[in-house]
């Protein structure tokens, strides 16, 4: 029995809205919140003596929190399958119907294509949210005395920052971009787990939200860390923060989970792993070190959890634990998780590379063998966030070494960068631009990893404005970057409209510019004494920072010109693209725009090397393409 | 490898609201259960990498003394009791497996949902052990350990154990006709179990024996 | 584009040695002085060197990645609208190799200086209970307590005495015990060139040879909390004389609550540490 069975009708509009979609979901959850709130109240007050006290009962928000987002995912109708296969019901569920074409956006859908466009546009809004947040702490540190945020909130603007970004970009790339094109690049007609697919991207929806309600709670103070034992101090917002951390990563886990099993177990005919596009390498080594790295943050966290609710002591060292367990714990996911920003961007260059450049990758086995070499290395220098804790002090050279040493494979990508551009004939569309902005910023970022990853000059580094110079150069400069040339290059093949690339080209050299404006004279901050996360600093340092907060403003406004262009390209304008506006040989510019709900028509068979473009080849990668008859 | 084990799907125009599971030929469908089984076991086996080190680590540092205070230790006849019934049930569903492997669908359904029920029985054990335990979380590092670890290990078989009920749903509701059982998701959830069986061992090993 | 291909290479090899000519010097004549800690701090001066050599290894090899991008973007680049195909190059084993041996090298001389120079004094960071590069001769003893928002001194050689100004004799080996009392602290002695996580519950040591009497500062580098941006200090280096008249005055003031304060330990457990609820 499938809904198309059923004779269709127009129903009134109470019966659109009810049904499992996302109004069901956000009633659901409000409900979920509530009953769990009522709930904790009933079990904790009992059973805490100093509840009374301090008017904090963490018990009541994590279960609100939990059962928000059961009831949230329920509305969405994530429990239908599961429970009619509970009750031994085939194992069908309907696609929905193209001609509500865009409630399918604000709805369980397991079309890969949606996903990638829900995730675009989700990311998208909480990339914004914690930019906004960047341009107040700058508003503030605009002078060295408290200016307009007082201390606690000044701190709390700066752990959402940080958490938003490190925590929902993580899937920047291969939330909107893989699950989008990857099945397109393999030849695959979707995903190998659809509804899990569809879950990652709702469960961090789910977690956004949930990070952003931590002002409701009194914020939390511990930056995007969450270091103990201050988190075991906090206010109730740090729950916020635990919740939003462990649903990101079970929304990695099962996003790498998803795109792995897919890469393995549905490569069309003739895609050997060794003519997988280099973008699906990237997102292969990502994945891994998603399955791999997010479970230890999931159970850390839920280490956290239990010391704030049940009064474990895993991380109080008056009690039998310890707070190097957490810095230990964390930093175990948290290296592996800057290269799972990283290496997505690493994909993103070298595929994109090829075709602006118009000739062949250049060194292909040594760019795959980089992207797996800095997954493999990145599980063992965590400890180098901690050259100053005092832990393990005699094990700094070992740390020490392996950090950079991760600089080799890092280095294969910068190698096949620079053999690839060598004698093309370099076309500087918007999507090249945003390219060559990578290879500028992550350098300056590499080289200035160099210094931190020295002992003796990370003394005067670590925690300091230097630092955070560095990761904004690796992650904004690298993973931000190459997620604008992935939107202005894959758009028009996911929207089927052209951006303006007038005001791309604006877009790109007003933020090239300004975030080097901004971040370059941070190198200079941290080098003269200012720490990380601070509200106020040495007057002496008031020029430079106004520099840097007038620059980020101006970065800010190339943000500004980029939303104009979406909105206006795609609401407004609504220019049609070419399907292969960028003459990619790559397989996902051979099907329509817009791409049919299952892709191909046939399954197509790969005959030939990947990019064929240069003087002496070209003929195309796969034959025959019988794609969009 | 994957050259011949796909099949072009039926061509003609495709109609959007056949079931997407027709549209995958079923080599792809074992294989994703095959692969996606053993990478659920590596993201659980770092899922739990976490409570091992943290046994390992607090152990070793004792801080202020209050790692084990007065040697406390957990009940073992609780926690054998656990850790045999999950081996038995692993053990059981392994039999399941050889049985619809020799088409004894009777067979196969019996013992998976016996399996089941010594699954969901070490569930309810591990609730009455945390109802006995002769200490209380606040006592020092390793009752956090072993709070944190039995917890997360309860809620995973809980969740291993909805999973093996969904697939002896489908083998009790088709057992009439045996050639729609899907055998992949018997061995997928037996190859977990199976890990998950071995994980109680690790955690018996450390928490109870250690 | 009618030049024949080797030209390019030499051209990219002749302006990356140009550039590196010109700003390598600069980097290390000019730059390496004013690099931190400290302004070129002569208590640091192990770092500063450190830091220098750090610059000048890497200003060869950003020129080389900067030229060819620069060269590449000029040069390669496509003149009108027409789509022309480049050249089909897709490797070349001799190049590949040369930059795997080259980089390894470079990052194995980094690995090997940096473990030698953390091995000479420990370069002022938190070396952990048991410092590795330990001092040699006389030290001064200086227990740094980080408690919620600020840094507290005890020098257990004067009988334990707790100080809220931390003041330094010239020309001394110091040996600084950093701890905490409640969250994770960073004890920043800036112009000296010290960085030492104060953790509870735990000893994390770290060592300076003071130089001339100056003032310096203190700051925490590790958020701690609401007034983390406001945990900050200044501490003096004085001559010894001074420091001797320091302490004794210090004393005086300490000896009516000396009996009340606990005694001096590597490391202090307030009993009960502040939980959420």
């Amino acid at each position: 029995m499938t809904i198309a069975a059923m004779p269709r009708r127009t129903s009134p509009l109470l019966r659109r809205l009810v049904g499992f979609n996302l109004i069901t979901a956000v009633v659901l959850g409000a409900i979920g919140y509530y009953l769990g709130w009522w709930l904790g109240h009933q079990v904790s007050v009992a059973a805490t003596d100093h509840y009374a006290d301090t008017n904090q009962n963490d018990v009541a928000l994590f279960l609100a929190y939990g059962l928000a987002v059961v009831g949230f995912l329920t509305g969405l109708g994530f429990l239908n399958y599961p429970v009619s296969r509970m009750l031994g019901r085939p194992a069908s569920v309907a696609a929905k119907d193209e001609a509500d074409g865009w409630k399918r956006y604000v709805s369980l859908c397991t079309d890969h294509k949606v996903v990638g466009l829900q995730y675009l546009i989700g990311i998208g809004f909480f990339l914004l949210v914690g930019g906004v947040n960047a341009m107040l702490i700058r508003v503030e540190l605009l002078r060295p005395t408290p200016n307009i945020w007082p201390a606690g909130q000044y701190l709390t603007l700066v752990g959402l920052h940080g958490s938003m970004m490190m925590g929902m970009m993580t899937s920047g790339i291969l939330g909107p971009f893989a699950n989008y094109v990857v099945p397109l690049m393999i030849g695959a007609r979707r995903m190998a787990f659809p509804r899990i697919e569809a879950l990652t991207f709702w469960l961090l929806m789910a977690a956004g939200v949930i990070l952003t309600s931590a002002v409701f709670y009194g914020g939390f103070p511990t930056g995007w860390t969450g270091y103990e034992p201050l988190a075991d101090q906090a206010n109730m917002g740090m729950d916020s923060y635990i919740v939003f951390f462990a649903l990101v990563g079970l929304s990695m886990t099962l996003l790498g989970f998803n795109m792995l099993a897919t890469v393995f177990s549905m490569r069309a005919p003739g895609m050997g792993w060794g003519r997988l596009p280099i973008f699906v390498w990237s997102v292969v080594a990502t994945s891994a070190l998603n399955v791999l790295a997010a479970p230890v943050l999931v159970t850390t966290l839920t280490m956290v959890a239990l010391d704030r609710t049940l009064q474990t002591t895993f991380f109080l060292s008056s009690s039998g634990g310890s707070p190097f367990l957490y810095e230990n714990l964390f930093w175990v996911f948290g290296h592996p998780e800057v290269y799972i920003l990283a290496i997505p961007g690493f994909g993103i260059v070298l595929e994109l590379l090829p075709v602006f450049a118009r000739k062949p990758l250049w060194g292909y086995r040594l760019a795959v063998s980089g992207m797996v070499g800095v997954a493999l290395l990145s599980f063992f220098v965590w400890q180098h966030h901690l050259f100053m804790s005092g832990l393990n002090a005699n094990l700094r050279p070992f740390y020490m070494l392996s950090t950079e040493l991760i600089s080799l494979p890092t280095g294969f990508t910068f190698l096949c960068a620079m053999g690839t551009v060598w004698r093309g004939r370099i076309r500087y569309d918007v999507p090249m631009l945003f390219c060559l902005g990578w290879v500028f910023n992550f350098f300056i970022g590499g080289l200035s990893g160099v210094f931190l990853s020295d002992v003796p000059s990370d003394t005067t580094t670590h925690g300091s404005f230097f630092t955070m110079a560095h990761f904004h150069y690796t992650i904004m400069g690298g993973l931000i970057f190459t997620f604008f040339a992935a939107i202005y290059y894959w758009l028009p093949k996911m929207a089927g409209v052209q951006l303006n690339q007038r005001l791309g080209k604006v877009h790109f050299w007003l933020m090239f510019v300004s975030f080097n404006s901004t971040f370059a004279p941070l190198f200079v901050i941290g080098a003269l004494g200012q720490p990380r996360r601070v509200v106020s600093y040495p007057k002496d340092l008031q020029f430079l920072n106004q520099w840097v907060s007038v620059s980020a403003f101006v970065l800010g406004i190339s943000m500004v010109v980029f939303l104009a262009n979406f909105v206006w390209s795609l609401v407004f304008a609504r220019i049609p693209a070419d399907p292969n506006p960028w003459h990619s040989s790559s397989l996902e510019w051979q099907v329509p725009t817009p791409v049919p709900v299952h892709n191909f028509d046939r399954i197509p068979v790969i005959t030939a090397e990947l990019y064929p473009y240069g003087a002496e080849t070209t003929a195309p990668a796969a034959e025959p393409l019988t794609v969009g008859s | 490898m994957i050259e011949g084990e796909f099949e072009l799907a039926p061509t003609g125009e495709v109609s959007l609201v056949v079931p997407i599971a027709a549209h995958v030929s079923i080599g792809v469908h074992e294989r994703n259960l095959w692969v996606g089984a053993r990478m659920l076991a590596a993201a659980t086996a770092f899922l739990f990498l976490p409570f091992i080190f943290g046994y390992l680590y607090l152990g070793s540092l004792n801080t202020s003394g209050m790692w084990r205070p007065h040697h406390m230790t957990a009940p073992i006849g609780w926690g054998l009791a656990i850790v045999a019934s999950l081996l038995a049930s692993a053990g059981l569903l392994a039999v399941a497996r050889q049985a619809l492997a020799h088409q004894r669908v009777r067979g196969a359904w019996q013992a998976s949902l016996a399996s089941l029920v010594l699954g969901l029985a070490a569930v309810v054990l591990q609730g009455a052990e945390f109802e006995e335990l002769p200490f209380e979380p606040t006592d020092g590092g390793y009752a956090s350990v072993f709070i944190g670890w039995t917890g997360a290990f309860a809620l995973l078989v809980l969740a291993t154990m909805v999973w093996l009920e969904i697939v002896v749903a489908g083998i009790v509701s088709r057992r009439a006709t045996p050639a729609l059982i899907n055998a992949s998701e018997l061995d997928a959830v037996g190859f977990f179990t199976a890990f998950v069986a071995g994980l109680g061992v690790v955690t018996f090993t450390f928490l109870y024996l250690l | 584009m009618s030049s024949s291909p080797p030209r390019h290479g030499r051209r990219i090899a002749l302006y990356t040695i140009i550039a590196s000519l010109i700003t390598t010097p600069l980097a290390a004549l000019v730059l390496g002085p004013h690099l931190p800690p400290g302004h070129g701090s002569r208590e640091a001066a192990a770092q500063v060197t450190d830091n220098t050599v750090l610059t000048v290894v890497m200003t060869p090899i950003a020129c080389l990645v900067l030229v060819y991008f620069a060269y590449a973007a000029i040069v390669f680049r496509q003149r009108g609208t027409e789509i022309e195909e480049g050249a089909t190059t897709r490797g070349h084993a001799g190049i590949q190799t040369a930059w795997i041996v080259s980089t390894t090298a470079i990052v194995l001389f980094l690995a090997g200086y940096g473990t030698w120079a953390l091995l000479q004094t420990g370069s002022g960071s938190g070396q952990g209970p048991v410092p590795m590069a330990s001092a040699d001769g006389a030290v001064l003893p200086v227990q740094v307590i980080g408690q919620q928002w600020e840094f507290t001194y005890r020098y257990p050689t004067y009988g334990g005495l707790e100080t809220s100004t931390l003041v330094l004799p010239a020309h001394t080996q110091v040996e600084f015990h950093v701890t905490s009392l409640d969250a994770i602290h960073s004890f920043w002695a800036y112009d000296l060139g010290v960085k030492a996580d104060a953790n509870p519950g735990a000893d994390n040591v770290a060592i300076v040879r003071t130089g001339d009497a100056r003032s310096f500062d203190v700051r925490c580098a590790e958020v701690c909390g609401l007034w983390h941006g406001y945990m900050a200090d200044t501490g003096q280096v004085v001559d010894s004389a001074s420091f001797a008249t320091w302490v004794a005055g210090q004393r005086k003031a300490f000896a009516p609550i000396a009996g009340s304060m606990p005694p001096y330990r590597p490391t202090y457990q307030p009993d009960p540490q502040r939980r959420a609820g």
